[in-house]
């Protein structure tokens, strides 16, 4: 019995000992890994600049001035890589990076560790590539103590006033612009949100930084015009690299609301893909809450306003008539629009096309020597009934700000007059309204206003007031047109006289220059943190009436809009150099009168 | 030389160890030699513990597998869309440096982490880390130290030799030791490899083995001490009624004939009570029916011998005064008187063998044990048959010691068993002499006879004490022996506690060897002289001549 006992006690320690889950094991390998993964010697990063590049103060200090650029949150790292350790130790710059136009040469004495560059503050490069535009006047002047540091080479920053400051030619350099886009709160078209995209972003990590701002929001200066994706989107992961030329996107299933999931789900994939472009693959795929949605045609680019498919229609103002300059699309047709009837004593005129109506701005002389606004909207093709206003004092070129998808009450015109902005509706004056309806200014009025540009998505305008140049929101409260957070951008030109949109990002502006009383033409972009002249003088005379034909959104060229202007009463086109004469028009006319010259050129938007 | 001391002073401990436990075992062993039951009991339990310990181990193991097998397949799958997930996401990138790695890395982390309590066994830890680049540091998915748990060996493994590997580890985390399966697997992106582990906690899989575990423990010692049990029961049932009947045939050969044993039931063992029952009635009544007809014939001989004892007494008498006549008579009625007188003498003596023969049998002879000296008993004899020695001219040579040889014995019957045997040995020693030897040790005395006569034949050893028995009947008698005398000796030597034997060989004469204790009582071990007489000569000894 006792053996038995001693057998079982013996079999029961075997079994508890030599089964069950061991508690530890070799390695066991199972398969190789998937192929790939060899270290790539050329993932170096992107290039940048580095203190050791240089110990020649005015090179170091441009690129110091080029540190900051890059991913936002490693940009104080970046610069104190350029400071002494004790500068580092009491570097404590506020948030954001402060774009800067650098007035002439850094000034350095030799001998004299103390250098001083004089600068004008552009704009702050915040967080998710939104640079907002500041508008500051005055010259400013930054000091830096620059040398050498006992036992280490090279030269450093030794001490500096905590700011991040980035120039704009590295801004121009190391970043890229990026726009992407938010529907307008009507959902008839996108808005464009002009961001920068740094680029020691890799070429495949740019659509998960898209789809990160997308799901931020827009920046604040759109950001009561346009709809922001639902609260709580936010993206899933990275946008992996693509394959297999698709581009496959995974969001959380809040970005479709419950109510209209069809329409928010087609509004989306537009949104992303104009805000992808230039589209890194030719195919898109949309996984949202475990479905996947496939997207390949181009139908998306219609619902961008900038968006166009047509070459620009030129067109004049010629002995009172609207005339149509040759060289241009469809020349050989008759005046659309108006009626021939109505095609007399205009001064100067505003004709767009949207979606399936048409739309027609006319300030015309009456025989009392004063003028009156004519306006008219009607289906395509057909020919408007204009309505009159009579003004009280001498306009301003009129614009359209359209509905893109051709709406009357989304759609309104837009004046100035006496320094002052004017609305006038889409569909004509009436008894209820007879007359211009001066624009809101919540944010408060800006004087003088001298000109006024509507962008292609109707939802930003470009002032000029007391010769300088804003940017606003448009924007509808109670009926009445306002004028939403106009901000000063900051241009090299001054007493600005006109201005217009050559594309959906970048301004035309005309002005003095800022070293002679002499005229020119510039682009800008919209937060004016560069500059190119495309005529560099033009003359004392100012240049007014400037208009264009923004460029087509969908192609890179971002401002190569075709643009024509005045001065005085000669009327040009930007792409040449002579006044337009009556060679010019499209109709031969026989025998001219030698003092009737084109003038008021415009474009048919 | 030390060495082999200290062994000498370990083998005897051991060997004293040894002896103890023997001495402390001796009752156990003892048990197991004499109980039946104890010993089927002891092998079914070994048996069986050896059965269902490996049947036990067998369905331990195997579940136990089944289970890391099912967490395995699991584990190595979700790992595997873990690092498709991760390959995806990091594919943006083709730097180590890039500005956004870091960022990738945390949400890579975040959108593949299974969430719960690692320690708690409801959540993995997800990691990402690179043996290659040192810029990149761990992303566990979980506030976990995975440096117990992700060992050099399988960073090798995966960050080195870039394969999927496995490994179970077991580590304290968070305070609470855990078991885990660690999975690592290499992920490949544009800028070089890095490594996904994911660590899953076993301690679902490793609660449900060991309650499995101890499931078949406890069952499978259930089940021994069942079948012990059983085992006990049965044997007992077998046991028992053997025991019985083994005490009853003990009753029964001890002569207690009417023991009978229990029949219950009709089963075998029934059977087995019943026919042994049956075989002790038939012993008792043969032995009682064969003990009856002993008594009858001991009683006839008894019977006959003294009623042939009156007759003959008063045929002696008439025969006598005849005898003392005989000069009278005519020569050949005396010699009738002389052949009347001879043949009275033998049939006196043949009754006188015959009432001994009765007083053996019916267990009336009785000891009469005194210290004597058998030296001159033998002396005595030897004399009493020296007419007889010359008449066949036969010389009795004795070999007695020079001491007394002193034994408790009864003179007159050993004096009676010399007679016969040197009586024996003179009739049948053809003219050659014939030896006596005497001898003694401490616990026997010894007497042998050696004729150098006719001899003995194979078997007639035996046969030679046998009643009435004659090595050749048509042999002439000359002492006129009655064939009694060796059936007497041998009960007188008995009646001793002594042995007679004999030894004889064709052509080499005989040996008879009388061995009496010294002292009444004691049991023989050994003779001081030998059977066989140191004299012979060895046939074998003959075929080499």
């Amino acid at each position: 019995m006792k053996r038995g006992l001693l057998a079982a006690v013996l079999a029961g320690t075997l079994l508890a000992g030599g089964c069950g889950i061991p508690d530890d094991t070799e390695v066991r390998p199972l398969q190789p890994g998937p192929a790939g993964g060899e270290i790539n010697v050329n993932a170096q990063g992107a290039e940048r600049v580095r203190r050791e590049d240089t110990s020649v103060v005015k090179d170091f200090v441009t690129n110091y001035l080029a540190a900051a650029a890059g991913e936002q949150k490693s940009a104080v790292d970046r610069v104190k890589e350029f400071l002494s350790s004790q500068a580092q130790a009491t570097f404590r710059p506020p948030d954001g990076i402060k774009v800067i136009r650098v007035i002439g040469q850094p000034l350095a004495n030799p001998d004299d560790p103390n250098v001083t560059i004089k600068y004008r503050e552009i704009g702050v490069l915040k967080a998710k590539g939104i640079l907002e535009p500041v508008n500051k006047p005055e010259e400013q002047t930054a000091r830096f103590n620059i040398g050498a540091v006992n036992g280490q080479s090279g030269i450093f920053v030794r001490e500096l006033a905590p700011a991040l400051l980035l120039s704009d030619t590295a801004l121009k350099r190391y970043y890229k612009r990026q726009t992407i886009y938010f529907w307008n709160q009507e959902r008839s078209g996108l808005v464009p949100d002009v961001r920068y995209m740094p680029t020691s972003v890799p070429e495949s990590a740019r659509p998960t930084e898209v789809i990160d701002w997308l799901t931020s929001g827009p920046q604040p200066s759109i950001a009561s015009l346009v709809e922001a994706l639902p609260d709580d989107t936010k993206p899933i992961g990275n946008v992996p690299a693509v394959t297999n030329q698709t581009l496959q996107i995974s969001l959380p299933g809040q970005v479709l609301p419950q109510d209209d999931q069809p329409g928010a789900l087609q509004r989306l994939q537009q949104q992303l893909r104009w805000s992808l472009r230039p589209m890194p693959a030719a195919t898109l795929a949309l996984s949202i809450e475990h479905q996947t949605y496939t997207y390949t045609d181009s139908d998306y680019l219609n619902v961008n306003p900038a968006y166009q498919q047509t070459e620009p229609e030129r067109f004049a103002v010629y002995n009172g008539q609207i005339v149509r300059l040759a060289q241009s699309y469809r020349s050989g047709e008759p005046v659309p629009i108006i009626r021939p009837q109505d095609n007399r004593g205009i001064v100067s005129a505003a004709l767009v096309v949207s979606g399936s109506r048409s739309y027609a701005a006319l300030v015309v002389s009456e025989r009392d020597g004063k003028q009156s606004l004519k306006v008219g909207a009607a289906g395509t093709g057909d020919q408007v009934t204009l309505t009159r206003a009579r003004l009280s004092g001498t306009p301003g070129r009129p614009v359209w700000a359209r509905s893109p998808n051709g709406t009357d009450p989304g759609t309104n015109g837009l004046i100035t007059m006496g320094g002052k902005l004017f609305s006038f509706p889409a569909g004509g004056f009436s008894s209820r309204r007879p007359g211009l309806t001066a624009v809101q200014w919540p944010d408060g009025p800006l004087a003088a206003v001298t000109a006024v540009a509507v962008a292609p998505d109707a939802h930003r305008i470009a002032l000029i007031a007391g010769g300088r140049l804003y940017v606003a929101g448009l924007g509808l409260g109670d009926g009445v047109l306002q004028v939403i957070t106009p901000r000063a951008i900051r241009t090299e030109l001054r007493n600005l006289t006109a201005v217009t949109w050559s594309s959906q990002e970048w301004l035309t502006l005309s002005g003095l220059k800022p070293d002679a009383d002499r005229y020119a033409i510039m682009d800008v972009p919209i937060d004016g943190s560069e500059y190119s002249y495309r005529q560099d003088d033009l003359g004392s005379n100012p240049v007014t009436n400037l208009t264009s034909r923004p460029a087509n959104a969908a192609r890179s060229d971002e401002n190569s809009g075709a643009v024509a202007y005045m001065i005085g009463s000669a009327a040009y086109d930007e792409q040449k150099t002579a006044r337009m004469a009556v060679d010019d028009l499209a109709e031969k006319i026989a025998n001219p009168p030698k003092d009737k010259l084109p003038t008021s050129p415009f474009f048919l938007n | 030389m030390p060495l082999r001391r200290a062994l000498r002073v370990v083998r005897r401990y051991w060997r004293v160890v040894l002896r103890r436990l023997r001495v402390l075992l001796a009752p156990a062993r003892r048990q197991w030699r004499r109980s039946l039951q104890l010993r089927v009991v002891a092998i079914t339990l070994v048996a069986s513990s050896v059965m269902v310990a490996a049947f036990g181990w067998f369905v331990a193991y195997k579940s136990a597998d089944i289970l890391l097998n099912r967490a395995q397949d699991e584990v190595f799958a979700q790992g595997r869309n873990k690092r498709a997930v991760a390959q995806e996401q990091l594919s943006v990138h083709v730097s180590p440096v890039d500005a956004t790695l870091t960022r990738t890395l945390e949400n890579t982390i975040n959108l593949l982490a299974d969430g719960g309590d690692p320690t708690a066994g409801s959540g993995a830890v997800v990691t990402i880390q690179s043996a290659r680049f040192s810029s990149i540091r761990p992303y566990p998915s979980a506030n976990v130290d995975t440096s117990e748990l992700i060992t050099p060996g399988m960073v090798q493994e995966v960050g080195n030799d870039g394969a999927e590997a496995y490994q179970i580890r077991t580590a304290v985390v968070n305070g609470v030791e855990t078991k885990f399966l660690v999975y690592g697997t290499p992920v490949p992106t544009r800028f070089g490899q890095l490594e996904l582990y994911y660590l899953v906690p076993l301690t679902t899989e490793d609660r449900a083995a060991n309650q499995i575990r101890a499931t078949v423990l406890a069952t499978g010692f259930a089940l021994v001490i069942l079948l012990g049990v059983v085992a006990a029961l049965v044997t007992r049932m077998v046991v028992t009624p053997v025991r019985v009947a083994a005490r009853t045939a003990q009753r029964l050969s001890a002569g207690l004939l009417d023991q009978r044993m229990k029949v219950t039931g009709e089963d075998d063992l029934a059977l087995l009570a019943a026919s042994f029952n049956q075989m002790a009635a038939n012993l008792q009544r043969q032995i009682v029916r064969l003990e009856e007809m002993s008594r009858l014939q001991r009683r006839f001989t008894s019977d006959v011998s003294h009623e042939l004892r009156t007759p003959l007494t008063t045929v002696r008498m008439a025969a006598d005064l005849i005898f003392s006549e005989r000069e009278d008579f005519d020569p050949a009625v005396a010699r009738s008187a002389e052949l009347l007188q001879a043949e009275l003498d033998r049939f006196e003596s043949l009754l006188t063998d015959l009432l001994e023969i009765s007083r053996f049998d019916a267990g009336f002879a009785a000891l009469d044990s005194e210290h004597a000296d058998l030296n001159p008993i033998v002396e005595r004899v030897t004399e009493g048959l020296a007419g007889l020695a010359e008449r066949v001219g036969v010389t009795v040579v004795l070999h007695l010691p020079e001491s007394p040889v002193i034994a408790e014995i009864d003179p007159r019957r050993v004096e009676r068993v010399l007679r016969n045997l040197v009586g024996n040995a003179v009739e049948h020693a053809e003219g050659r002499p014939v030896q006596v030897t005497v001898a003694s040790d401490d616990a026997a005395v010894a007497i042998t006879v050696r004729d150098h006569g006719v001899g003995l034949k194979p078997g007639e050893e035996r046969l030679v004490f046998n009643r009435f028995w004659r090595a050749d009947p048509s042999r002439a008698r000359q002492t006129g022996g009655t064939g009694l005398g060796l059936s007497i000796s041998v009960e007188d030597a008995r009646l001793h506690g002594g042995w007679l034997e004999a030894w004889g060989a064709p052509g080499e004469g005989s040996q008879f060897r009388l061995t009496l204790p010294v002292r009444a009582g004691d049991r023989l071990v050994a003779a001081p002289l030998p059977l066989i007489p140191r004299d012979r000569v060895l046939p074998t000894a003959e075929v080499t001549l």
